[in-house]
Formats: C-alpha cells, structure tokens, sequence
C-alpha cells in the first residue's frame, strides 16, 4: 500500500505525470484557425473555438481543452523519437513507461498507448474498443478508440490517431467523460484529425 | 504505512500550528488514550466478538468509525473496478465460509476489486476486500483459505479498532478520517474510499503474528494444508526478487513497504508459519486438501483478464516468474493459457531475441490444442516484427478466421494484406 499511495491521483492521461501548471495560462485558438501544434509542423484546423495550454507537458506535447482538462483533454504529441516514453518518466525504475520504437508495427502503437495508460493511470479497465487504418497528414497510421475508468471512478472515452513519419510519433488524442462531454466534441475532433497537414 | 499516517499527521498538524509544538503532551495523550482502550477491552470478560450475530460497536469511537466505515462501503459498491460475476464471488465467499465457518462469515461483505497488485484487507465493519492481483498469485484453494483466515483474524481481534485508538489524540477520528481522501493520493488503480479502508491497517508485528497464527489454527480447522500460508510467501519473496533483478533495484521483499507494506519481513514471516503448520500438522500434513483443481477452475474464466493486466504492469521479471510458479515443476504444467502469456511477455519487452523467442511460446501454446486465439495474433504480429512476413501475414489470417468480430480487425486484415471490406 505504501508503494502504491505515492503515485499521483491520475483523473487524466496528461494532467497524470505532467500536469499542467495551475498558473498556466490559456490562449484561445478561435474556430477557423490553423495553427502549427507541439512546436512540429504538423498543422491543424480548429473547427470551433478551443482553449491552449501556454505551458506545454512536455517539450513534445501541447494540450487544448474546452472545458477544463478533467472534462476534455486534447493532446497533441509531435516528433516523439524512438527510445523516448510518452510522459515525462518519473518513476524510471520502480515504474518504468514503455518506450516508443521506430520499428513498430500499427498494432504496437496502439498496445503501447494502452500500456502507457495503464501505468500513468495505475489501473487497469482501460480498454481498447476498436482499431481501424488511418492517415495523418497523408502518412498511413491508425485511428482507435479507447474506455477507461480512471482514479475519479468517471468513465471516459478517448479517441487517437497516430502514425510514425520518418521515423518519428505523430498523434492525436481527445478524452473526456462518457457522459455528455465526449459526444459534444467528437465530430468536430475528427474532423480537425482529418484536416492535420504537414508544411 | 507508517509514513502514510504521518504524513497525514503533518497535515492535521499544519491546520492545527499548536498542536504542532506539543509533542511531548501529545505522546502522552497516546499513552493515555491506549490504557483507555485496554480497559474497555478488559471490562466485560464475555465481550461478544465482531464476528458474532447482532454485534454492534461499544463506544463512540467504534460507532464512529463504523459509520464512517459503513459510508465508504456504500461508495465501494459504486465502483467500476469492483467484479460483480457472480461465480467467482460465490467461490470466494464459499472459502471463506468454509474456512471461518458459516456462522462467523455471516459477518462478512466480500468485495473484489480488480486491481493487479497483491492485496487483501478487511475493516471493522466486517468489509473485506479481496485484490485480483492476489487471485492471480493463488496456486490452490488452501493459499486462498490461508489470507481470509489472515484477514478475518485481524477482524476478530479488532487489530483495526485498537490502531484507530492508538492514533486518537487529540483529533476526533471523524476528522481523521475526513482528511485522508484529500490528503491522501489515490492508491494506484482503486478509488478513493478503499485508501479509507486500507488505511487503517498499519498492525504491529504482535498483531501480525496472531493473524498468522490465527490462519493456521482456521487452515486445521476447515482440513485445509496449513503449509500454503508459508508457501504464499515464498513465492511472493522470490518474485519480488525477479522484478528487482530485472529492473535493477534492490528487492523490496524485506523492506516493509511495497507488497508487504502492512506485513512484517516476510521470510521472517515465511519460516515462522511453515513451523507452525509443521507443529499443527505433523506428517499428515501432506494428505491434507490443498484444493488446486477446484481453485484453478473457479478462478479459469477470470485467468487471461488477470493475467492481461499483469503483462500490462510491465513487470517482467515478476511476471516471468509468476507464470513459472504457476505452471509448477512439471513441463505439462505449462497449459496454452501460460504459454501465451509468455509469448505476450516476451513481445512486449521487445528486446533482442525476444520476438523469434514470443513465436515459439506462441506456436507452442497453438500446439497444446486449448489456447488462447489470441495465440496467432500474437505468433502473426512477432513474425512480422522479426522480418517474416509472409508467415507473419498467414498467422494474422488464422486469428481473423477465429476473431472475426475482434476490435482490431479491421487493422489486422489491412496488415494481413487483405483487402479492407
């Protein structure tokens, strides 16, 4: 029990190892904006007004929410290299993050997702719903769609879309409660998966 | 979990910057509060047992304590990692019955928690929660019997009670426990009122050492082989061994935390039942009923979600040798079920070897005849990392004939080289 009560309250992926600052500040990203995301050159277009963390998770990660994190977390992970975990490590040893290899198969992207999950959110009814082939800016990838049950006992939906370019991770992801929150925004998320554009 | 209840303290305390200088006056409270205790313990000489039909709670601090107790489990029953078939909380509950008696497990609420991690704990108000990560670690129906016998010794002596009467000074222990899920992070994967009731288990190693000998007397008691309570921890030791040596740390199984947080060292712990079951049992020890049959079929249709999130924890050196504990000493031991597993082990470390070596334990598991189907989307997806693509491709085809309906297919047919419907 001592081991496990020095783990952080996960409610979210990212609010779980590298939250955002309380004293983060926001900047509106206004519906119709193309805006250039985790300092890559992957693009997107945003379908509707949507609120951007200025203090990003990590130095290859940017997250937009619309209601608060807790409530509609979108997050934009860029140029993740081989060798290099999703999350900040915290707990390299006692609680290793899988790494992400240039070599992995769709399939792998998608277990490696769900194993970073796992152990950012301590437990274990993350589930994976569905897989289907996909591109992200015209690069072959993979689109899923996840259900976890988090710390808060709030089920959650997530959807990803993910592909390796050039060697390196490029994915998307959006959360948020089952209820309600989830369906108000998945459209216009797919719709801004599809829009992204490299340079 | 010491660290755990000062940690807390420095919290009432920093409300409380008084309080904070008083130290000494506050030790004594200590002192005070526990003769307090010991004198409602020793004042009726027939004092009914927890266990027994229609016990209520004696003081206001009991009742407190069940109250609050009895609103955690209200919340517990909310909870989506607890696992409602009805089967395995039948069978689990059978055990208990069998091993305390009907009469004494009337007192009890069962409640199992999916959460891989090696747990179980029972609170005052006769609650007990059972991890699956625990069920998991079971070899036999006798191991299982020896923790409930652990746990509903502490039930019964009110090992719980009189720790909540130690840590009672001059905060009420409402506000005690009205701190704890604020204060306290969450315990990985489990909601916040279980951190409640685990939280009040920091036994001394006296109470320990009743709740072991208590599980032995209740192992005689039910027939079962009182050797399993030593065997538990054996195999936990030597596990914990396997993660530390993979990850390069030191092991935690004598530290008094991690797996063990709430249990003293545990090969001290290891040779001083395996001595009481020899003084229990003598030589008849061996014709004793361990139950392995009937617990491996009980716990069967649970095994590969369990043993999914074990793999999932990352662990591989724990996980290599829990799946070797569990396929025993004999080579037959190692079932489809274990061999997948394996293969899913090995493919997820991903270092050198490791995917020609997950094909063999995939192909292996396909050759014992009762596998997983999830065998040749394993045996597909380590070919075609290694290289072998047509054999990789030719797998993936197998699985989609047997899982057509599964959540990946879709991907698995385009990377079969099918063409997506």
């Amino acid at each position: 029990m001592k081991t496990l009560v020095k783990l952080a309250a996960p409610l979210t992926l990212a609010a779980a190892l590298a939250p955002v600052p309380a004293a983060a500040a926001w900047r509106l990203v206004e519906a119709g904006d193309t805006r250039k995301v985790a300092r890559s050159d992957l693009r997107v277009t945003a379908p509707e007004d949507w609120n951007r963390a200025t203090e990003r998770p990590t130095s290859r990660s940017e997250v937009w929410t619309q209601d608060g994190i807790a409530l509609s977390e979108l997050s934009f992970f860029a140029k993740i290299k081989d060798g290099e975990t999703l999350f900040k490590r915290n707990q390299r040893k006692r609680n290793p993050l899988p790494e992400f290899d240039k070599d992995m198969l769709p399939t792998d992207l998608v277990e490696w997702y769900e194993d970073t999950a796992n152990i950012v959110l301590g437990g274990s009814l993350f589930e994976i719903v569905e897989v289907t082939p996909a591109t992200l800016g015209g690069h072959p990838g993979v689109h899923f769609r996840y259900s976890y049950t988090g710390g808060d006992n709030v089920a959650r939906l997530g959807e990803a879309r993910a592909a390796i370019i050039d060697e390196k991770l490029y994915l998307i992801s959006f959360e948020a409660p089952r209820l309600h929150y989830f369906d108000r925004y998945i459209t216009g998320v797919r719709a801004m998966m599809d829009s992204a554009r490299f340079e | 979990m010491k660290r755990l209840f000062s940690s807390v303290a420095l919290a009432a305390l920093a409300v409380q910057p008084l309080a904070a200088q008083d130290v000494e006056a506050e030790e004594q409270a200590e002192v005070a509060v526990e003769v307090e205790a010991d004198a409602i313990e020793n004042s009726g000489e027939e004092a009914p047992l927890p266990s027994a039909h229609g016990y209520e709670p004696k003081d206001e601090l009991e009742k407190g304590l069940w109250y609050e107790m009895d609103e955690a489990e209200k919340r517990l029953k909310e909870s989506r990692f607890l696992i409602e078939d009805p089967a395995l909380n039948d069978y689990v509950r059978s055990v208990l019955c069998k091993t305390v008696g009907d009469q004494r497990c009337a007192a009890t609420r069962l409640y199992l928690i999916r959460t891989p991690q090696f747990n179980a704990s029972m609170a005052p108000n006769g609650v007990m929660l059972v991890y699956s990560g625990l069920l998991l670690r079971m070899r036999d129906e006798a191991q299982l019997a020896a923790v409930l016998g652990h746990e509903f010794t502490h039930f019964e002596k009110q090992h719980s009670l009189r720790i909540f009467r130690q840590i009672r000074t001059k905060t009420d222990i409402l506000s005690w426990l009205s701190v704890l899920p604020v204060r306290l992070p969450y315990p990985a994967g489990m909601a916040a009122q279980m951190a409640v009731l685990g939280s009040v288990y920091d036994f001394n190693r006296d109470m320990e050492r009743e709740a072991d000998a208590g599980s032995i007397d209740e192992l005689m008691r039910a027939g079962y082989d009182p050797r399993a309570a030593s065997a538990i921890w054996s195999q936990l030791g030597a596990e914990m061994d396997a993660t530390a040596e993979e990850r390069g740390h030191r092991s935690d199984k004598n530290r008094n935390g991690g797996l063990f947080a709430t249990h003293p060292r545990s090969t001290d712990r290891m040779g001083r039942l395996a001595q009481l079951a020899r003084e229990a049992a003598g030589e008849d020890a061996e014709n004793r009923y361990t139950g392995a049959q009937e617990y491996r079929a009980a716990i069967g249709p649970w095994w590969s979600a369990l043993i999914d999130d074990q793999i999932a924890l990352k662990d591989f050196g724990g996980t290599e040798y829990l799946l070797a504990t569990l396929a025993g000493d004999d080579p037959l031991g190692w079932t489809g079920d274990l061999l997948y597993a394996r293969g899913e082990l090995y493919r997820a470390r991903a270092e050198e070897g490791d995917f020609a070596q997950a094909a063999d334990f995939y192909r292996q598991a396909i050759a014992t005849g009762e596998y997983p189907a999830e065998s040749w989307r394993g045996l597909g997806l380590s070919l075609l990392r290694d290289g072998h693509k047509v054999e990789g491709q030719t797998a993936l085809r197998s699985y989609l004939e047997l899982r057509p309906d599964a959540p990946d297919a879709a991907l698995l047919a385009s990377m079969a080289g099918e063409v997506a419907s």
